[in-house]
């Protein structure tokens, strides 16, 4: 699985989680707060991303990700070791 | 022929995923000595369940062992099923409001000190609003800051639950009160409700306005949950012998610093945590704050009804933070 795909992922439950993004290129250079996520809305997007990507990684790794694609990144990265 | 009646509770495998709630059997309990069992009709929710159900809750206070369902608690209401030998207050049929960490169900047992009686003029679902939020504001407000008269209070997210209760117990005490709240809809709510001055708390722009409208003296007492920043930008406008009231959890549980030269004022932190109080104490805070609502001094605070089947949804219209006071969930008919 690729940078891609994770992204892919990501993005459908940031849609799924915050309402009236269904239209909007998302960025991986934002914030999902700049796309208007609340910071529990952050909390299930990020839940809801690891079960589908069969990832398990604990809360305290992800308090210092800056944007979206810093998500990617360590989530890509968990995936690289399981493989 | 008489119908079983479905028990059941609402439950999440593991916390993360806010449709992963669900209803599960369970058995009924007999109350013991000193308990009630009550046929829950509406339940509040509070934030706390919330932040419970994503896994997030600070300091892990709430969280449940692993590989044990995680269950919920919070506001009720309902009637009396059956008491305990030794509680002469309340009797079966019953209309009650009740909180503690095991009400998210069909049926609840719990001591009676959790109990109050529900007004008539109350509603089942109104009265699911008061516990926890009401409770919260009331030990803030009058019994650690011991507002007065004409004092000013900053409520900090005054459309939430806990900020409408407080909004009523300062215009019950006849203080000043400054509100902030997260958007338009929310403050256009709060002027309607007569509070003078209304801001933004997504923006520090409340620190100098209430500096240049106060002459520079600041309010007297803050009622906090918000965090960083804001919570400093607070503090730097809270007027001699004033008192810093925090509900929040985060910057408590992440040790965030504060420095402690603005105490040279007579200032008084307080860091409120209700789930720390005893049975005793809380039975007795809960009892008096009952008091106002059968005087009807204070009323039940504003809130969304959603069905049980629309659980999930309810978790998650909270979530979004867009509501004004309660979210309500009505698990059966009243009869």
């Amino acid at each position: 699985m690729d940078r891609a795909q994770i992204l892919d992922v990501v993005v459908k439950q940031l849609r799924n989680n915050v309402d009236g993004l269904e239209e909007t290129e998302i960025d991986p250079a934002l914030s999902m707060a700049e796309y208007g996520a609340t910071s529990l809305d952050i909390v299930e997007v990020v839940s809801a991303s690891m079960r589908d990507l069969g990832l398990r990684i604990p809360r305290t790794r992800l308090g210092k990700l800056k944007n979206i694609g810093d998500l990617v990144d360590l989530f890509y990265e968990a995936k690289m070791q399981i493989a | 022929m008489a119908v079983t009646e479905q028990c059941f509770r609402v439950e999440m495998t593991e916390p993360g995923i806010l449709e992963d709630l669900c209803l599960r059997p369970v058995s009924r309990r007999k109350p013991g000595p000193e308990e009630v069992e009550i046929r829950v009709v509406s339940v509040g929710l509070n934030f706390a369940e919330l932040m419970k159900a994503l896994g997030a809750y600070p300091g892990n206070q709430l969280d449940t062992p692993e590989h044990e369902p995680v269950t919920f608690g919070g506001d009720c209401s309902g009637t009396v099923l059956s008491v305990g030998a030794d509680v002469s207050r309340f009797r079966p049929g019953d209309r009650v409001v009740a909180y503690s960490r095991e009400v998210f169900s069909s049926h609840t047992t719990l001591p009676e000190v959790f109990v109050a009686k529900i007004p008539e003029h109350i509603g089942y679902d109104e009265a699911a609003t008061i516990p926890v939020a009401y409770a919260t504001a009331y030990y803030a407000l009058y019994r650690k800051a011991a507002l007065r008269r004409n004092e000013r209070v900053l409520i900090h997210a005054a459309a939430g639950g806990v900020g409408q209760a407080a909004v009523q117990l300062c215009q019950l005490a006849g203080a000043e009160i400054w509100a902030t709240a997260g958007n338009d809809e929310k403050r256009a709510f709060l002027r309607d409700q007569g509070v003078p001055h209304v801001m933004n708390s997504r923006s520090l722009e409340f620190v100098d306005r209430i500096r240049e409208q106060t002459g520079g003296c600041g309010v007297d007492v803050i009622l906090n949950s918000l965090c960083g920043e804001f919570l400093s930008g607070s503090l730097s406008v809270l007027a001699r012998f004033g008192r810093f009231l925090e509900i929040g959890k985060r910057d408590i549980y992440e040790n965030r610093m504060l420095g402690l030269y603005p105490f040279r004022n007579n200032l008084t932190f307080y860091g409120i945590d209700l789930l720390q109080a005893s049975p005793e104490d809380s039975g007795i805070l809960f009892a008096e704050l009952m008091g106002y609502f059968e005087r009807k001094e204070l009323g039940p605070l504003p809130y969304r009804v959603f069905p049980i089947g629309d659980v999930a949804r309810a978790f998650r219209w909270m979530r979004r933070a867009a509501h004004i006071g309660k979210v309500v969930v009505r698990l059966a008919e009243d009869e």
